[in-house]
This record gives structure tokens, C-alpha cells and sequence, in this order.
């Protein structure tokens, strides 16, 4: 039967990471925790502090010669602002993921109504690897916005068919701080395009919780972890910590509470799946 | 620029000066937690730029935290900048606005000295960059 004609016009959706695993931020203080933790199977790197041109950093060679993907996360792309996107950033930005030969890089999107899908497609263009966007963490809305977060990210991701970088943390610091129900707003994601998860700890100061990267992950942040993975598979999930730097073993029982709550999300999804379809 | 991103780019600009501790929120955002986030971000940046000049920071002591809010008010930081950039402005804007112990002017010397070697190597070996590539296309013609 001759199927011409009858094929259906559809735009490819880009594909998320197979698997990525159980990471890590890197950063200089943790580098010598992460040499040695076998546990480690990829690192995220904050794009700005590594200005190579040509060779890879010492810093880094170690855990590529590891097998180690590296991801480069770029923190002042400026994808959300009014401004037109700086092709300088992000050619520094695709230089540094060739360099490494990154599977992916990301950068964060910021939730400002429309404007920024013209900036992420131009981005897009210069990049030689798929771009993954990260929610961000706020504690006001924007007056009159015309869309909920998730919408605005389904939105977004759609129109640029970009991946997802999700921050766990923001979003259980976003339904902490704005009374909102955290597991309505991860259901409401575009979770299809998952690429990874960022997962940290902050603080909380007058009310307010603080994203700050700087203490142990809080149980409800572990809890919306579990949650998430009981209703999709994440294809990497890493930790995040910028400052107060605990100790080794202190980082370990960090890893392996991520790995936990991940284990059983996974779990349960199964369950589930298994009592939707039992075998005959 | 469309209408609709200059009204959003005059928001922005707005809300970047209420963030940074130098004006109020445009109308409509909540002042209180607007208030609240341009505190978390101060935090942020001190505790970045203290990272970068640990040993000047102690000589400051407990001057720091005042001295770095009025430098936070009165300098406008680039967009994009690194805490890097933070730490250079915060030093140039110390330089030329209080007296200092002596201890903190040595240590501040110390480091404006280091960044002025750092850029002097950097633009020789820039120099040297394209001596070579100049060469490499006479040669290669």
C-alpha cells in the first residue's frame, strides 16, 4: 500500500537526555568531594567562571577522562529581559559546551509574559547542542500576568521547543512563599521535556524561604522530588550548593537522600503503571 | 522596540532599581515582598564579593555590611556583571569615599595592585596573540 500522501505533517519534538543520572554543581570548593565520590554521574558547571578558549581546564579534564558528562549552565544569558539576547554570551556559551563536548547546556528563563521567545530562538541558532530552560525562584508575581508560571513555561518550551531544566527547590520555595500547591505546579509542566532536576537547600527569614543554596536539602523539597519522579522519570537529578560547604560525608548523606526520594518516586510510578495495565 | 516590550523594558528597568535597593516597585507589585527580595539579593551580593577579598573584608570587620549598602545604593552595576566586577567597583568606590585604617589601605592596595598586573598580562599576551597570527599569514602568503 502506497503510504504517500496519507503522512502527516509534524513538527519533531527535540528529545531529552536519555539518562544522566545523579549529579552535582560543581564547584571548586566540592572538587575534591567529587573526585572521590564514585557516586557522581554527570556535573554542572556555571558557565561564567570557566573562560577557555582552547584546552579544557585541569579541573575538569580529570572528571572527562572519567567519562563524566559536563553541563555548561550559563547564569546571565538574559534570555527574559527586554533587551536583545548578547550573541558574545552565548557564543561563549557554545564555545565552552564544544569544548567540553556537553550533551546539553542551560540556562534559566525568567517568567516575564512574552518577549523572551524571540531571544531563546535567537540564542537557539548559536548553539551546537540542545538549550534547556530553568524556572526561576520568585517571592512576588508580576501584576496582571496574563499566564500562570506553568503555562507560561509550556508556552515557551513549545514555541522554541526547547528542554526543561527543573528546579525543584524554586518550585517548593514558589507554593511555600505564594501559597500555591507545589504538586499542582509540577503536574502543570511541560514534563515531556524534562532534561534534568536541580535540587537545594535555603533558608527561611521572616516567613520568607530563601533559595540560598547554602543549606542541607529540607524535607518537603525531598518530598516534591519523590512526588515528581512518582509521575514521570527524570533523566538526570543534581545537587546544588554555592556556599556554607559542608563536609564530604555531610555531602554524601545529601546524594544519597536525592537518590532516595528519586528511588521512591521511581517506585511508585511503577506501581502504578503496573496496577493501570496488569498482565494477562 | 514595540510598544509592548518598551512598556515591559520601562517596568523592568523600574523593578531593577527597586531589587538593587534605589527606588520603588512600578505600580501594581507588592512593595513588601519586592522589598524583601532586593534584601535577599544585597545578602547575595555581599556574601559573593566577600568571597572574592576575604582578607579585606576582615580588615573592614564589622564596617563591611555598612560600607557595602551604601556602595550597593550609590553605584549602578552593570548587567551581567560577575561578582568579580562587584568586587573591583566595591574596591574602586572604597578607594575614593572613606578613610581607612591602614591595615585595610595596605590590603586594598594589595589587590588593586594584583588586577593591575592581571590586566597588564593578559593585554601582553593579547599582544603577543596577534604578533604571532600576523606572522602565521605573511609567512603562510
Amino acid at each position: 500500500m502506497r503510504r504517500r500522501g496519507m503522512r502527516r505533517v509534524r513538527r519533531r519534538m527535540i528529545s531529552p537526555p536519555a539518562q544522566l543520572g545523579l549529579g552535582i554543581g560543581w564547584r571548586p570548593q566540592l572538587a575534591l568531594a567529587i573526585e572521590r565520590c564514585p557516586s557522581i554521574d554527570f556535573v554542572e558547571i556555571v558557565a561564567e567562571n570557566f573562560n577557555c578558549r582552547a584546552e579544557v581546564p585541569d579541573a575538569l579534564r580529570q572528571l572527562q577522562d572519567r567519562g563524566i558528562p559536563i553541563i555548561p549552565h550559563g547564569i546571565s544569558l538574559n534570555l527574559g529581559g527586554a533587551d536583545r539576547v548578547d550573541a558574545r554570551a552565548v557564543e561563549r556559551l557554545a564555545r565552552l559546551a564544544e569544548l567540553l563536548k556537553a550533551p546539553l547546556v542551560s540556562e534559566h528563563i525568567c517568567y516575564v509574559r512574552a518577549g523572551e521567545i524571540e531571544n531563546v530562538l535567537a540564542a537557539k541558532k548559536l548553539l551546537p547542542v540542545p538549550l534547556a530552560l530553568e524556572n526561576i525562584a520568585r517571592l512576588f508575581d508580576w501584576p496582571a500576568g496574563e499566564l500562570s508560571e506553568a503555562e507560561f513555561l509550556s508556552t515557551a518550551l513549545e514555541e522554541t521547543d526547547t528542554l526543561l531544566l527543573l528546579d525543584i527547590a524554586n518550585i517548593w520555595a514558589n507554593a511555600h512563599n505564594l501559597r500555591a500547591d507545589g504538586l499542582e505546579m509540577v503536574r502543570a509542566l511541560p514534563l515531556r521535556r524534562l532534561a534534568y532536576v536541580h535540587v537545594a537547600g535555603g533558608a527561611e527569614h521572616d516567613g520568607i524561604y530563601h533559595d540560598t543554596h547554602a543549606s542541607p536539602v529540607p524535607a518537603g523539597v525531598l518530598e516534591l522530588l519523590e512526588e515528581l519522579c512518582s509521575v514521570t522519570h527524570p533523566p538526570g537529578i543534581m545537587l546544588e550548593r554555592d556556599d556554607q560547604f559542608p563536609s564530604e560525608r555531610e555531602l554524601h548523606s545529601e546524594l544519597n537522600a536525592i537518590a532516595g526520594a528519586a528511588s521512591r518516586g521511581n517506585v511508585r510510578r511503577q506501581e502504578i503503571t503496573r496496577t493501570r495495565s496488569p498482565t494477562p | 522596540m514595540n510598544p509592548a516590550r518598551a512598556s515591559l523594558a520601562r517596568q523592568q528597568r523600574e523593578l531593577a532599581l527597586a531589587l538593587s535597593g534605589r527606588g520603588d516597585p512600578p505600580a501594581g507589585f507588592d512593595r513588601a515582598r519586592v522589598a524583601a527580595a532586593s534584601q535577599s539579593l544585597a545578602r547575595k551580593r555581599e556574601r559573593l564579593v566577600e568571597k572574592q577579598l576575604p582578607r579585606l573584608v576582615e580588615c573592614l570587620g564589622p564596617r563591611f555590611h555598612r560600607l557595602f549598602s551604601e556602595y550597593r545604593r550609590e553605584t549602578v552595576l552593570a548587567s551581567g556583571a560577575a561578582s568579580l566586577e562587584d568586587a573591583r567597583m566595591f574596591c574602586r568606590w572604597l578607594a575614593g569615599h572613606c578613610e581607612l585604617r591602614e591595615d585595610a589601605k595596605r590590603e586594598l592596595l594589595r589587590i588593586r595592585c594584583r588586577w593591575s598586573m592581571q590586566l597588564l598580562i593578559a593585554a601582553v599576551r593579547r599582544a603577543c596573540f596577534a604578533c604571532r597570527l600576523s606572522f602565521t599569514k605573511i609567512g603562510g602568503e
